[in-house]
């Protein structure tokens, strides 16, 4: 008898899989996936799909509202700024700024944070204390403070704002790692592992790391929509992204001189961060539903 | 002393030794201070007078000294002594963070303990989608919302300031959002945990009534786990009333240490960081020993 089955690896790779997956994931957080992917894919493409040039002024049309109110002016579906600036093209520039230096800052953070907490926890003795130390120092401190103590030295630049965003939350993956690292160092693959001579490298990332990847995964979740606040935050305060770039935090910053005449130049760009806050941070919860990971918080 | 003890104090110190010497390494610090083209001699005079002409280590050793000795430095701008300048905004800070608190605690609990009595109600499932939200919700961006509709739009509350009741409402929301919103989840998390316990069941049989045992019973016990995230959550709290006392013009700590990093006022923002991170030391300390209190099974070592 040739009955054909499949074998597992192939299984794998069968084209309804991915489908299937994705139809077991709930509604609502099939939505939230949507929504994260039109963003990302609206600040890739931020220059094409924006309807006009972000820093383009026309004084002649300044402060028009969004389409719908009296004065609207046709084109300017979400009004003019102080210049006349296009908000909505503002906005998806904004969004790929905002996006970006998160992303960047998640993955500077991740590999410290990751790396650092491999090493503390698979090292251990003085290595590990230090490491421990300068955590229990930056727990120590609010990390606003922080940013604003390195923008006050090393000035407001760019690459100084991927900086505080790379150190923000490198220890909360550190913590994390290296608890995991510390319970699986004596279960017997590790062991046998080191038994049959692998080194040390392999033995990390081979075979724990993989181990560890889930609750990095749900963090880093949580860190990215803890970035995007950091980040508007800080260019909210004027310290973070200069003019003419704008992210959203800084369009909220400097529209707030106009919140009386013209409120949508700061409404359209705080709800789009409140939006992108809510839905990563709903797709982190149910990550970690899912993944049934518990973090220390 | 204690360990504990010892290692907080060995933090701080830490921390003041590596802000003390960040902020010597960058030079321009008297560039801030003088207009644009003050002639050589007056900036020289004015690098001495600052005592910024002195090694690092020297200055070091003076800023230590002097600390020791309860001196905690000059303002740049304003020549006086930075702990009078904090203090003055100490008060209002002070009340913001208070009422902050006491909106999280007050309100937070009583929805967190309705969110899991009641739990697979509406009632309850629109209280977590609250404190979802509020979670969810930037501190700045809900204060600009806030401002926008009730400041703005209605004209109820006034905008900036500290000076009457109504000015405590909104930045009070803003900076206790997050807080209130996490005091709610876990205040839930945790009363679920406990209601399932066999020694409820056990009060419950011998007739102790609901009240009692939701309250007496139940939530003493729930309180542990609120403790912790009402201490973890304290750096946060700081962290955001900063960027809400920018926005609402609170005159408070937060206002003076954004104003100290604009305008590059070292000795300023020094006192500012190290003030903050010696009360986040301290109140990690204090939840540690409060664990004690509230359960005497645990007993805080060392």
């Amino acid at each position: 008898m040739t009955l054909a089955f499949p074998s597992i690896a192939e299984a794998d790779r069968r084209p309804g899989r991915a489908l299937k997956a994705w139809r077991r994931i709930p509604l609502g957080i099939r939505l939230c996936f949507l929504v994260v992917a039109l963003m990302v894919l609206a600040a890739a493409l931020a220059p094409w799909v924006s309807p006009m040039d972000p820093d383009h002024q026309s004084l002649l049309s300044r402060l028009r509202p969004p389409v719908g109110f009296d004065r609207a002016k046709a084109g300017y579906l979400l009004g003019t700024d102080q210049l006349g600036r296009d908000v909505l093209s503002r906005c998806i520039h904004g969004l790929t700024v905002t996006l970006g230096m998160a992303a960047l800052g998640a993955t500077i953070s991740l590999t410290l944070g990751t790396g650092l907490g491999l090493l503390s926890g698979y090292v251990g003795g003085r290595v590990d204390d230090a490491i421990m130390a300068v955590v229990d120092i930056q727990i120590a401190v609010p990390f606003t403070l922080v940013a604003l103590l390195v923008v006050a030295i090393a000035g407001t630049g760019i690459e100084v704002l991927i900086l505080v965003l790379g150190i923000a939350y490198w220890e909360q993956y550190a913590r994390i790692v290296r608890g995991q690292v510390l319970a699986l160092r004596s279960l017997p693959f590790v062991e046998a592992g080191r038994a049959i001579g692998m080194s040390n490298s392999r033995l990390l990332f081979r075979h724990i790391l993989p181990n560890v990847a889930s609750p990095i995964i749900v963090q880093a979740t949580l860190v990215i929509s803890n970035l995007i606040l950091l980040e508007s935050s800080l260019s909210f305060l004027g310290l973070g992204i200069q003019p003419p770039t704008a992210s959203l935090g800084s369009m909220v910053g400097q529209g707030r001189d106009y919140m009386a005449s013209a409120p949508w130049i700061v409404a359209a760009p705080a709800l789009l961060i409140v939006a992108v806050a809510l839905v990563v941070l709903l797709i982190g919860d149910w990550l970690r539903d899912s993944l049934d990971v518990r973090l220390s918080d | 002393m204690s360990i504990r003890t010892a290692r907080a104090l060995l933090t701080l110190w830490v921390i003041l030794t590596v802000v003390f010497v960040a902020t010597r390494m960058s030079g321009d610090t008297i560039d801030f201070l003088l207009p644009e083209g003050t002639d050589p001699d007056s900036r020289a005079a004015m690098v001495q007078y600052l005592g910024l002409d002195r090694s690092i280590l020297e200055q070091y050793a003076i800023y230590v000294r002097e600390l020791l000795g309860g001196h905690f430095g000059l303002s740049f701008y304003e020549r006086r002594p930075v702990e009078v300048i904090y203090l003055e905004r100490l008060g209002p800070s002070l009340a913001l963070y208070a009422s902050a608190l006491t909106l999280a605690i007050v309100l937070g609990m009583p929805l967190g303990i309705v969110a899991a009595l009641k739990r697979n109600t509406a009632l309850a499932r629109g209280i977590m989608t609250a404190a979802f939200l509020g979670y969810a919700i930037p501190n700045f961006v809900l204060a600009i919302l806030l401002l926008l509709i009730f400041s703005f739009h209605l004209g109820w509350l006034p905008s900036a300031g500290a000076a009457t009741p109504a000015h405590y409402v909104m930045p009070t929301l803003a900076v206790g959002s997050v807080l209130l919103a996490a005091v709610v989840r876990f205040t839930r998390s945790s009363m679920l945990d406990v209601l399932s316990q066999d020694y409820l069941r056990t009060a419950r049989a011998k007739g102790v009534s609901e009240r009692v045992l939701v309250l007496r019973h139940a939530l003493r016990n729930a309180l542990i786990p609120i403790l912790t995230v009402i201490g973890l959550q304290v750096t946060n709290v700081l962290g955001a009333a900063v960027i809400i006392e920018t926005v609402f013009a609170w005159p408070g700590l937060g206002e003076q240490i954004v104003l100290a990093t604009i305008r590059r006022d070292y000795p300023t923002l020094q006192f500012g960081v190290l003030g903050f991170a010696a009360v986040v030391v301290t109140v990690n300390l204090a939840v540690d020993l409060l664990y004690s209190v509230v359960d005497p099974r645990v007993r805080v070592g060392g």
